[in-house]
């Protein structure tokens, strides 16, 4: 991935507070460039979703600038509706994102409030729908649908208009085990289509498994923010940012120092590459 | 078949469908919402469905007469119990709301204040009378028959019309943007506001929140003021939520708007005429309740 070209998204230096509180952003600067799948990582509070709310030009921060393709975001009308198209936010609270009644209508809020043509309006529908496996539940009210139906329906309102980035909020914390894997296959094909994704957890086995850079927030600073290997042996962040270490990061280094002549630099994500490292042994 | 989300919600639809309407669900619309999708009116262009319950709403207001309000009742009933998904209980159940409502502002209609008693029956106060007349009564039972009427044209439109195809219509009807906004957004929020009202009793209940009265009243007040500082911030984020999505001050959905039949509107217009000509000739007898 070359990077001459200017970060699709860049935030610099800012500083955001709410009212009467101390700052939730406290000097924060990232770039994002495209094709990246980033995991935000720290604790209740450490301003990830502040973060996200700045990002799409929610939050207006009191000092420093957000980049957009390296042009400054002036926050004028033109500039908020086209940055808003370039960066979706999926919400954690799917109840919050949902306002209509019913899926089809509900999906098409977003493109709606693009001004696009009615026929190409449905059509962006109808792409989400199928994208995320919604046909059945067209017509019906999306409130009253499951937790992870309700989540792909918060996706869909997302993918229907045609982000570049896409910013998850703790995705998975309402999911059962199941939806929680269907949400990460469909994190792969929507990384495979291209979009980049930026996606808030507190599940580090699935960031470690899941990205390819890792940010840390603690109290409204980024911490660290390089490969997820190289922040998980960071012992000083783990402790500052009170995260835990994913569990195949600890096998893997329990059996790298037990068993001599292993592959010391191997540095298993899943089950598989696991077993493939003790292979080496022989 | 619905599905309770995992987590979200803490009360089951089963239990909501046994205990009535006001039970709602995370974030939910109301139940009228989701029957009035399913009704079998749904091919029938909302703007004939308008024209129609307004029409006869008008009809039954201005025709003066307890027999019309009567048989508008009856016969928008029973259009409602035909034509709308809902089930009859529940259809019955919402047509008792109102009832209350028209009954007290009846009672001060049937009572009239004098020195004399004048009525059929008097309750003496204070060197005055409050006495019913036959008149009052006559009065009072003319005005609920016309109001109750005119509700139940009003519930025919909401069973089978979903609230974003009436937002449609006012739309298109030129009503202002801000007013047609506010309804929805209203609409929305009020919901809101009963799921995290919902939410805060289950809690306080399992805390014995209202294990005897005084307990009851102390929970009770503490839930309000909570209620407001909880849904103040959950609005904000539904806010944030909407203008991620470029909301710009005007809502605007894909609606799948039936398209205008001249079937439903000359058999809507047929059934209104059958209507107008009853009131005809009633009023032309001079024929009425009593």
């Amino acid at each position: 991935m070359t990077q001459e070209k200017a970060p699709l998204l860049s935030l610099e230096d800012v500083v955001f507070s709410y009212p009467d509180a101390e700052p939730a952003l406290d000097g924060v600067s990232i770039a994002i460039h495209r094709g990246e799948r980033i995991a935000v990582l720290g604790n209740n509070g450490a301003g990830k979703s502040t973060f996200f709310l700045v990002c799409n030009a929610i939050l207006r921060p009191q000092h420093g600038a957000l980049y957009s393709d390296g042009e400054r975001i002036q926050y004028t009308k033109k500039e908020l509706t086209a940055l808003r198209k370039k960066v979706g936010i999926v919400f954690q609270d799917a109840d919050s994102q949902i306002i209509a009644s019913t899926v089809e209508s509900e999906i098409s809020f977003g493109p709606m409030n693009l001004r696009l043509p009615r026929e190409e309006v449905e059509q962006l529908v109808d792409e989400a729908v199928e994208q995320m496996d919604l046909e059945a539940y067209r017509l019906r009210p999306p409130q009253y649908l499951s937790g992870g139906e309700k989540k792909r329906v918060s996706i869909a309102d997302i993918l229907a208009m045609h982000p570049e980035i896409i910013l998850f909020d703790e995705p998975t914390a309402s999911l059962d085990p199941k939806n929680t894997a269907l949400l990460e296959g469909t994190l792969e094909r929507l990384s495979a289509a291209g979009i980049t994704l930026v996606v808030s957890t507190h599940d580090v086995d699935f960031a470690y498994r899941f990205a390819t850079r890792a940010v840390v927030f603690s109290a409204g600073r980024i911490v660290a923010d390089a490969a997820p290997e190289a922040v998980f042996s960071d012992e000083e962040v783990i402790r500052t940012a009170g995260l835990k270490r994913p569990i195949l990061f600890d096998a893997a280094r329990l059996v790298q120092r037990a068993v001599p002549g292993i592959d010391q630099s191997a540095a298993p994500k899943t089950l598989e590459e696991f077993a493939r490292m003790l292979q080496t042994v022989r | 078949m619905e599905q309770t989300g995992a987590g979200t919600h803490v009360h089951s639809h089963g239990a909501k469908g046994r205990r009535g309407h006001h039970h709602t669900h995370g974030g939910g619309m109301l139940a009228i919402d989701r029957y009035a999708q399913q009704s079998r009116l749904s091919t029938v262009s909302p703007f004939v469905k308008l024209a129609f319950s307004v029409a006869v709403l008008l009809l039954c207001v201005a025709a003066d007469s307890a027999a019309i309000g009567l048989i508008v009742s009856v016969g928008m009933l029973w259009a409602c119990l035909v034509c709308s998904g809902a089930p009859a209980r529940y259809v019955f159940s919402l047509m008792t709301i109102p009832v209350l409502f028209i009954v007290l502002s009846c009672l001060a209609i049937v009572f009239d204040v004098g020195r004399a008693p004048l009525g059929f029956f008097d309750i003496p106060l204070f060197g005055i009378y409050l006495s019913a007349t036959a008149q009052s009564l006559r009065d009072a039972l003319l005005l609920f028959f016309r109001a109750y009427g005119a509700v139940v044209c009003l519930y025919f439109l909401s069973l089978n019309t979903p609230m974003q195809e009436i937002l449609e219509v006012l739309r298109v009807l030129r009503i202002p943007r801000l007013v047609i906004e506010l309804m929805y957004l209203i609409y929305r929020y009020i919901f809101l506001l009963l799921d995290v009202q919902n939410r805060m009793t289950i809690a306080a209940q399992s805390r014995l929140g209202y294990a005897d009265r005084h307990n009851a009243w102390y929970t009770f007040t503490h839930i309000s003021g909570n209620l407001l500082a909880s849904s103040f911030r959950r609005s904000g984020a539904c806010f944030d939520a909407m203008e991620a999505r470029c909301y710009d001050g005007t809502l605007r959905f894909l609606t799948r708007q039936a398209p205008f039949r001249w079937r439903h509107a000359i058999v809507c217009a047929l059934c209104f005429l059958l209507l107008a000509a009853v009131t005809f000739v009633l009023k032309w007898k001079g024929v009425d309740l009593f």
